[in-house]
């Protein structure tokens, strides 16, 4: 057959049901196969949008997410969602069309070289070089892609190889010489952590997206049930612990809670749980949990000491290793109960003195705080939420309660804008029966707003919540904090008219500007059928707090 | 260690040492084994340039297997925690086995290849003096014949 349909076969084995991508001259023959292939393909506005939709798939439901596209100008559209997937660490797979064997490095008709320019950011890169290596190759992306840390693979396939006649039998020995990421924590190492946290007198459990990757959420809760840890999560972890909850601290970090960040600062024992020490967690890193200990779980080993060294180091798959954690701590003898009462008299103090707060409008002013707790009241919790990025993202977080995982999809390492409207349509893509929310920025949405479209032609229902301050806002807030409120480019205006807007698309729009009806308003555009669009009208001029300044350490956050 | 709950099950977190991340201070040698596939070199080179590390010298050759090359760097453990490196050099897909070669086992030998312009008289001299001083030397055809 031909070596494209032979890829089509390779995704239909690895159990591939939704495709996002858009044709070009070096990925025809592809498309061709994919005219009768019984492969469901959504035909974005633009790769980029392709990409994040493949990882919002991936996030919501932990299969992996495939985009397609064509060479040059195809493929670099795809760079920026590639990179979204290896910082935060996404099972996605890319198939680029590449030009003609004969033409490369002629700098021929969008010729570029994407295996080179994408070779930092990604887990691994096939180029191909001959079509039988094509379905081995397809095999081995997505074993690359699901497995251990997983991450973007691309495969770049010439479009004469694409062409060629292949014989196709499924390949299932996948073996990888070079490849073996360790599942097992150390037995040892697991014990030493069990008995170091039956010592702590001020532990905190710290969990971060590494958790939801590895589906250890029950055994995360179960850890904390056992001696009434307290438990933070990064904004990557959201959704790994059940919150609100009395042992929740609420997220740590630039815009965590004040209690998240005193505890971590005054911790004796930090237990890491696919968390990596991100320079937005510590802070200043040489003030940094000063008086911790750290037990770091992670399947990547080049996590563990990079940024903190450990000091019960585990390497290996954290739902393995937090449930063999859980029996040896049940298996110690002699430990002390009680021995956290006083840590958690100390930890309430700081949650009755420093609560998430903010000031509440008086009249119909909506306050960008107020409309993502109107969101969370309005569907009771129980949606999918994307956001973008900037101060809606972190508000979100901070009043938006996620009690289960890959309920909260993020742009959290690469901080993409754009990333909120196709992440929620490959979400809803992958969980048709959940309502997807996307809460955007008025900035970021307009950086891959032309998937309305997408989302229009095939009846993809996202509703969008456009938190519109009509600012770059956490710019400004920047700007407003440490450049002496010089607010240089950053003022949008209220440019396009969003309702309008959504209207062209073939989407619904609504405008909400009164607080008083926010809720019910919100309600009616989550029960009206199809995309919908909000342009909610919030306080322009609203910082995000409390915050940790860029380079400041943890116990002098501010606001 | 015993069964899990019969030995003393408290410890002293104070007595809880960091590991890793620490900077040597001297050369190492990596003997590194990779898939000989396009673009390793350029995968290992990038990995240096992108995680800030410096390579001091590189040589690249093949074995007895030709499917495996093998890449011999040196990386200065004072500037950057060796660990660190070769942690990141085996999240490559490419690459097979690092060994950090223990300076008491390894025989180290520089090569330095000198090309001396000696016409005429001066050739048998520069030769000797090459000699003389445990150097080899060797003479081009196109400085034999042109001697003639
Ligand atoms: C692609 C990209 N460009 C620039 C930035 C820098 N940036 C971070 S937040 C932000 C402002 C986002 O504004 P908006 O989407 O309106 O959200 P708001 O902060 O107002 O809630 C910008 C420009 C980024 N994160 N991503």
């Amino acid at each position: 057959m031909r070596a494209v349909d032979a890829v089509i076969e390779c995704l239909k084995a690895e159990g591939v049901e939704v495709v996002f991508g858009l044709p070009g001259g070096a990925n025809l023959p592809q498309y061709d196969a994919f005219y009768d292939a019984g492969i469901r393909h959504v035909l974005v506005r633009h790769e980029a949008g392709g990409g994040h939709a493949a990882a919002g798939y991936a996030k919501a439901t932990g299969r992996v997410g495939v985009c397609f596209a064509t060479s040059g100008p195809g493929a670099t559209n795809v760079v920026t969602p590639i990179a979204d997937a290896m910082m935060d660490s996404v099972p996605t797979v890319f198939i680029t069309g590449q030009v003609r064997t004969d033409l490369l490095g002629t700098d021929g008709f969008q010729e570029t070289d994407v295996v080179g320019i994408t070779m930092p950011i990604v887990k691994h890169s096939f180029m191909i070089q001959h079509p039988l290596e094509i379905p081995r190759a397809i095999h081995e992306a997505f074993h690359l892609a699901r497995t251990g840390r997983p991450g973007p693979v691309i495969v770049d396939i010439p479009t004469d190889l694409a062409r060629a006649d292949i014989p196709y039998e499924p390949v299932t020995d996948i073996h990888l010489p070079g490849y073996q990421p360790t599942h097992d924590g150390n037995t040892k190492q697991i014990r030493q952590a069990a008995k170091a946290l039956a010592s702590a007198r001020r532990p905190v459990l710290y969990v971060g997206g590494g958790a939801i990757n590895a589906n250890a959420s029950e055994e995360v809760r179960e850890l904390a049930r056992l001696d009434n840890f307290p438990v933070t999560c990064t904004l990557m972890g959201l959704g790994a612990f059940p919150a609100p909850d009395p042992q929740w601290l609420g997220m740590l970090g630039m815009h965590g809670t004040r209690t998240a960040n005193y505890a971590m600062d005054e911790a004796d024992l930090i237990v890491a749980i696919g968390a990596r020490f991100d320079d937005r967690i510590t802070g200043k890193l040489s003030e940094f949990a000063p008086r911790a200990k750290f037990v770091h779980i992670d399947i990547d080993p080049a996590e563990i000491s990079k940024n903190i060294p450990a000091h019960i180091p585990i390497v290996g798959d954290a739902k393995n290793i937090v449930a063999k954690l859980v029996k040896e701590y049940r298996a110690l003898e002699g430990v002390d109960h009680t021995r956290l009462e006083a840590w958690w008299e100390r930890i309430r103090g700081w949650q009755e003195k420093h609560p998430l707060r903010y000031e509440d409008s008086e009249g119909t002013e909506i306050k960008p705080q107020y409309l993502v707790e109107a969101l969370y009241e309005a569907t009771g919790g129980d949606a999918i939420v994307t956001t973008d990025i900037g101060q809606h993202q972190m508000w979100c977080a901070q009043y938006f309660h996620f009690d289960r995982p890959r309920r909260w999809l993020q742009s959290g390492g690469l901080g993409t804008m754009g990333f909120g409207l196709p992440a929620a349509m490959g979400a809803k893509v992958g969980m048709p029966d959940e309502t997807v929310i996307c809460l955007a920025g008025d900035g970021s949405v307009q950086m891959n707003m032309q998937e309305l479209a997408t989302c229009a032609q095939d009846g993809i229902d996202i509703k969008i919540f456009i938190s519109n301050n009509g600012y770059l806002g956490m710019v400004r807030q920047w700007q407003e904090l440490f450049w002496d409120k010089r607010y240089s480019q950053v003022d949008m205006g209220q440019f396009p008219d969003f309702v309008k807007l959504a209207d062209a698309y073939g989407a619904t729009g609504f405008r909400f500007e009164n607080k008083t009806t926010l809720v019910d308003d919100i309600k009616k555009a989550i029960a009206t059928p199809g995309p919908v669009m909000v342009d909610v009208r919030v306080t322009r001029e609203e910082n995000v707090y409390p915050m940790i300044a860029p380079g400041a350490a943890a116990r002098d956050m501010v606001g | 260690m015993g069964d899990p709950g019969t030995k003393q099950d408290l410890l002293s977190l104070e007595d809880l040492e960091a590991a890793g991340a620490l900077r040597t201070g001297r050369k190492h040698v990596l003997s590194i084994l990779v898939e000989n596939k396009p673009g390793v070199l350029t995968r290992i080179a990038g990995l240096f340039a992108r995680r800030g590390f410096n390579i001091e010298t590189l040589t690249v050759g093949p074995t007895d297997d030709d499917q495996i090359s093998r890449v011999t760097l040196t990386v200065d453990g004072a500037l950057h925690p060796i660990d660190q490196v070769t942690k990141q050099l085996h999240k490559l897909i490419n690459v097979l086995k690092i060994r950090d070669l223990e300076p008491e086992g390894t025989v180290a030998r520089e090569l330095a290849l000198f090309k001396v312009a000696a016409e005429g008289r001066l050739a048998p001299r520069s030769c000797r003096c090459a000699t003389s001083s445990a150097a080899r030397s060797w003479t081009s055809r196109a400085a034999r014949s042109s001697s003639r």
